[in-house]
């Protein structure tokens, strides 16, 4: 199993991001809210469209996250470039073609640089994104402890039964999950120094993130979670080196 | 599958002026263009805009919504017998941190951008603070539809808004509240200004401002016309009318605006009170129903009334929908609508309902509603227009409809009555024989219909039958109810009175539909009654010797 990992970084909240085009109503700003049910929507299909941001200084990234987007059904791919100077830019990942429109996750080669750049050509319809993040993960030392369930699906529905027993009916309003990695004798550096940070500037306002837990042999398997509003960060210390156990309990809905 | 989905929007004042581009000349910090956050109010120019929020715990259903829509609670639909039906919907929204995306024109221009604090609707509230009397609705529809084939389930006004805990919680009004409180004709304050002899056709009064141009009006026990007005003089007066005399008047006499209803269809007036004393939008009225009423199974007699003293307007509507034998209700279509209480008509269609496909466990009641039986109905009519409603005194006219055999010893050896009086009928230049036929008819329909109580049967259905309405007419088939001999009811007919939305159940009331059968004359081609169906049924079949028919059901009356 790889190394977990989740990125809640995001270049696009350094400077104004501007896109080759946008619909009226849909506002490239709604790619940074973190809310899937405000988009940003490009006014065409078409090649070489982008969107882009200065960061006004260097800035580094090595990740690429977008959900609640349209490029599988729209046939589109994207890569990631960088340039210093705004004007020539460093393609940083090749062209990725989604097969479908679930959330999704790449990493690159960390780089710094000033200017970032979302390129992607689309050839059916205009690509419609509602988060795109392109920043700097948080890579976890090690795979959670044994045995780790990938999610917990959950169902929230009503359902009812006529005096004779039929099932009458059933609405399925959503699907919850739930993600409670744990992992046991981290190291106290990376958790003070990393994971911490991210808990009390981030996780614990309930911003939401991007989780993928092993790229490498489930590429599909990338969520866009919050913190269970419900857990605690506890960081119990036997060995005065590292902290026997740190939970991540996480809940998202099924897209 | 699908799943159920509020959509609640709230239009709101919305300035289409650009901040600092003429005409508009504000300067300094940008405004959010409404009307409170203005800085340059001589040139807002309210364009209006539409906010959109879907129920929180669904998918968002479509692009340009919040999903912010907690709960809604909607008040019941329900056939009574006054309009204070409408009222209050409460919808409560959750709150979140906001960024003015899409909201504030000019946030990228804001010194704080990108870091915009404040959560949404702590920042609507204060740049709408002007949200009372703004336009809230509701509507229903299912995951999977589009925006425009969500049904419009309510509309009203804002009332209120509370903010507890990260939920706002706003009360909104419905257009038909204040309908209980109009008054016809209104209360005035003009008075006869000097001395008003008995011959006069022309007289001075303190005020003319609330008066028409023409019309009529009422001085002590005078009712009088008069064609124009000039200055505060009262022309071409038309003294003693209605049955009243022409006598002196003092000065300072109170003038009374009276309200003339000249001799129409009952339903034209009921759709006049309607659109032109209420002044309820015309889109608020289910028309073609009033319409459609107006001549089936037969057009009513005129009914006329001058009404003298200031009257509810709602006892005056239902008086009216009360005589021709009619419930009226606001509908989940969001109209004012009418039906006539026929019990079995043949043009009719039903919906169906049963213990095994539609009624939820445990959620079966019924109530044997006594209190709605009746055995005999008085109606009073050919009133005087100045005499008291309930003095018998002011009538010239009664007919009464006893059931004999249901107050006897052996049957429920019990009387109860109720009295109508009557304002509306009267002979008038019709033919005398046709307006005592309606009158006759009115009360003998009545103690046909409730002869024998007709119960009520509440249950709860799945959102699977969110079809069925308030009005709706349907077959139950339950063994809530069994026949003599212990078995349960099949396809009996039940008019639903009441319906309301609970969670992911629709509580409905359903009144029975009494036993006896109004006749139309069917056509020769039906099946002979042992073998008919439930709608061939619904015609006049022949009963035997004893009035019933082969099954032991009553046979019928003829409407």
């Amino acid at each position: 199993m790889a190394n977990p990992y989740i990125l809640a970084d995001n270049r696009f909240l350094d400077g104004t991001p501007i896109a080759a085009g946008t619909a009226s109503g849909y506002s490239v700003l709604n790619i940074r809210d973190l809310k899937t049910f405000t988009k940003w929507k490009d006014s065409a299909a078409g090649s070489a469209r982008y969107i882009k941001v200065d960061c006004g200084t260097p800035k580094a990234a090595d990740t690429v996250a977008l959900v609640g987007h349209n490029f599988g059904s729209a046939g589109a791919l994207f890569d990631v470039e960088y340039s210093n100077d705004g004007v020539s830019y460093t393609q940083i990942l090749a062209p990725v073609y989604p097969s479908d429109d679930k959330a999704l996750i790449r990493t690159f080669t960390k780089t710094t640089a000033r200017y970032w750049y979302f390129g992607y050509g689309s050839t059916t319809s205009p690509v419609e994104i509602a988060e795109l993040m392109i920043g700097e993960r948080i890579t976890f030392p090690y795979p959670p402890d044994t045995p780790f369930v990938p999610s917990t699906l959950k169902i929230e529905a009503d359902s009812n039964r006529s005096k004779t027993g039929q099932l009458l009916g059933t609405v399925v309003r959503y699907k919850p999950y739930k993600i409670a990695p744990k992992w046991s004798s981290l190291s106290r550096t990376w958790v003070d120094a990393t994971f911490r940070p991210f808990w009390e500037g981030y996780a614990s306002e309930l911003k939401p993130f991007f989780w993928a837990w092993d790229v490498a042999t489930f590429p599909s398997d990338v969520r866009f979670v919050t913190i269970d509003p419900e857990s605690s960060m506890e960081t119990p210390v036997t060995v005065l080196s590292s902290y026997d156990e740190l939970s991540l309990e996480m809940v998202g809905v099924k897209e | 599958m699908s799943t159920p989905i509020y959509l609640v929007t709230l239009s709101m004042g919305y300035c289409s002026r650009t901040f600092g581009t003429s005409p508009c000349l504000a300067t300094g910090e940008k405004c959010f263009n409404t009307y409170p956050t203005c800085k340059y109010a001589s040139a807002f120019s309210d364009a209006g805009k539409d906010y959109k929020f879907t129920s929180a715990d669904v998918p968002v259903p479509f692009d340009g919504v919040c999903p912010y829509v907690k709960s809604v609670k909607l008040l019941p639909t329900e056939i009574t017998t006054t309009f204070t039906i409408s009222g209050r919907v409460t919808v409560e929204f959750l709150d979140e941190p906001d960024g003015d995306v899409g909201i504030d024109p000019y946030v990228t221009a804001r010194t704080a951008f990108p870091n915009i604090p404040g959560t949404f609707w702590k920042k609507f509230l204060s740049r709408n603070r002007n949200y009372k009397n703004r336009i809230l609705k509701v509507y229903e529809g299912w995951s999977g539809e589009a925006e425009g084939s969500f049904d419009l389930r309510w509309a009203g006004r804002m009332d209120n808004a509370t903010y507890e805990r990260g939920v706002l919680k706003i009360e909104a009004v419905d257009f038909l509240k204040d309908l209980a409180k109009v008054e016809v004709p209104p209360k005035l304050d003009i008075k006869v200004n000097g001395n008003f002899v008995s011959t006069a056709t022309e007289y001075l009064v303190t005020s003319v401002s609330e008066l028409d141009a023409a019309g009529t009006v009422m001085i002590d026990d005078e009712v009088m016309s008069y064609t124009s007005i000039s200055g505060l003089t009262l022309n071409g007066v038309t003294r003693g009318l209605y049955g009243t005399y022409a006598t002196d008047h003092d000065h300072n006499a109170k003038v009374q605006k009276c309200r003339v209803y000249p001799p129409a269809n009952p339903f034209d007036i009921l759709s006049e009170m309607l659109l032109t004393d209420a002044a309820i939008p015309a889109a608020y009225v289910d028309s073609a129903a009033f319409a459609y009423w107006k001549t089936y199974p037969e057009t009513d007699v005129n009914i006329s009334a001058v009404i003298t003293s200031p009257t509810n307007l709602s006892k005056l509507f239902f008086e009216i929908a009360d005589l021709v034998n009619s419930k009226v209700w606001f509908s989940e279509s969001n109209k004012i609508t009418i039906c006539r209480d026929i019990p079995f008509d043949p043009l009719r269609s039903f919906t169906t309902i049963s213990d095994e496909d539609n009624i939820l466990h445990g959620s079966a009641k019924v109530d044997r509603n006594e209190k709605a039986r009746l055995s005999r109905v008085f109606i009073y009519w050919e009133k005087t227009p100045t005499g008291d409603m309930d003095e018998v005194g002011s009538f010239g006219r009664l007919d009464v409809a006893v059931d004999a055999v249901a107050e006897s010893a052996a049957d429920y050896s019990d009387m109860v009555e109720k009295k109508v009086f009557s304002r509306w009928v009267s002979i008038g230049s019709q033919v005398e024989e046709t307006v005592r036929y309606f009158a006759r008819n009115c009360v003998m329909r009545r103690v046909w219909r409730n002869r024998d109580a007709p119960a009520i049967l509440s249950i709860e259905v799945d959102l699977k039958d969110e079809a069925i309405k308030t009005g709706d007419y349907t077959y139950v088939t339950t063994d809530e109810f069994v026949d003599f001999f212990g078995n349960a009811i099949e396809s009996a007919e039940f008019q639903v009175v009441r319906r309301e939305r609970k969670d992911g159940k629709i509580a409905l009331n359903l009144l029975r539909v009494g036993p006896h059968r109004s006749a139309f004359i069917g056509a020769d081609t039906l099946s002979d009654w042992a073998s008919a169906t439930a709608p061939e049924k619904l015609y006049g079949y022949i009963c035997a010797d004893d009035s019933s028919l082969p099954t032991d059901q009553d046979g019928y009356y003829i409407y």
